[in-house]
């Protein structure tokens, strides 16, 4: 099965009735977990080019207009991808999720962004979207704290994702060690020197 | 009156259900992207920028919008993002802009400036520039540990 072809029986109207007697979250994607073509997606995204692939196709999808008043009706489609993503390239899981927080008319979508997006923080409610989402948590109920905790969920750039520029996660780290360094390293730094440099003082 | 009391960019923020502490989890100053990388490209990595903001006077509460601005190596700037700081019920507010990628334009050092204003103000007042370094560096993925090094490296 090919990627389309699985994410032909995900939009699909059958399936989305099929599990749209979920209640919550878990369930649907209990629900989705026993569908063939889950199966067949979940195998396809462990190959990252199939899995960029899957992140435009969806963001083009949440980009067309349908009739404003009513629910998207890839909603539980949306959701699934998301949740497949999440179980084989988180990264790109959360790419989606950020681009889905500020799509209009899904309902199922966004809670599955919300649980993939608002991590570390309790409780996440959104209260606005625009161009970007807020997810917070704030009051903190009888507890009393003097700390309000707002959470932005910055939606990231479109147009590179639709265009599949969308580098491997692999790509990328975050150290500052420049002992790999290919470019000529800075002042009188050496192969072995950090571009960093921490002080510890004892008082 | 609003200060700022801190801002940094992290892989992560979380914050304790008990304590109400915030754990920033690895803080990131550079990106390394392997050579090749073709730009402008979309890395894929999860940032989370944090910001601090407390009342002045302690026994005042006041309103004020906050603005992250992304600068480029070659001085472009981004489209801000804006958000509101509202001290009227809080001594203090944790605001974290989650970011699930970043969109490269080039290597070189980027700047993430936060301004504030109070509310009916107009002027921006900048409160911090916090540099943050995107290089393609040879063995990206090693150094991230997902792969071995070669031996004798």
């Amino acid at each position: 099965m090919s990627l389309y072809t699985a994410l032909q029986e995900v939009e699909s109207h059958d399936f989305a009735a099929r599990l749209g007697v979920a209640n919550n979250l878990e369930m649907l994607f209990a629900l989705a977990e026993q569908e063939q073509s889950v199966k067949e997606l979940l195998a396809l995204l462990q190959n990252g080019d199939e899995a960029n692939r899957l992140l435009s196709h969806v963001i083009s999808l949440l980009r067309e207009q349908e009739d404003v008043r009513y629910l998207n009706s890839r909603d539980v489609a949306v959701a699934v991808c998301i949740w497949a993503l999440g179980r084989t390239q988180p990264a790109l899981a959360r790419l989606l999720a950020s681009e889905v927080l500020s799509a209009p008319r899904v309902w199922w979508a966004r809670r599955a962004a919300i649980e993939s997006a608002g991590g570390g923080f309790i409780q996440p409610a959104v209260v606005a979207s625009s161009s970007y989402s807020v997810v917070s948590t704030e009051g903190w109920g009888d507890r009393g704290s003097q700390t309000k905790d707002v959470l932005i969920v910055q939606e990231p750039g479109t147009e590179l994702i639709r265009t599949g520029q969308v580098s491997s996660p692999n790509n990328f780290s975050t150290s500052t060690d420049s002992l790999r360094s290919l470019s000529e390293l800075p002042g009188e730094m050496t192969d072995g020197s950090s571009e960093s440099e921490t002080l510890t003082k004892v008082v | 009156m609003i200060e700022h009391a801190w801002s940094l960019i992290c892989t992560k923020c979380v914050t304790d259900p008990d304590s109400k502490n915030v754990t920033l989890v690895e803080v990131v100053e550079q990106l390394n992207g392997a050579p090749g990388t073709v730009f402008p490209v979309m890395a894929p990595f999860q940032t989370d920028f944090v910001s601090t903001w407390y009342r002045s006077d302690p026994t005042q509460g006041a309103r004020a919008t906050g603005r992250i601005t992304v600068h480029n190596p070659d001085g472009t700037d981004r489209e801000a993002t804006q958000f509101a700081i509202d001290l009227t019920a809080f001594y203090r507010a944790h605001v974290v802009i989650r970011s699930a990628g970043i969109g490269l334009m080039a290597t070189g050092v980027y700047f993430f400036v936060v301004d504030f204003r109070l509310d009916g103000q107009q002027a921006w007042q900048t409160v911090a520039r916090i540099p943050f370094t995107v290089a393609l560096v040879e063995g990206a993925a090693q150094l991230r540990g997902l792969e071995p090094r070669p031996a004798g490296a």
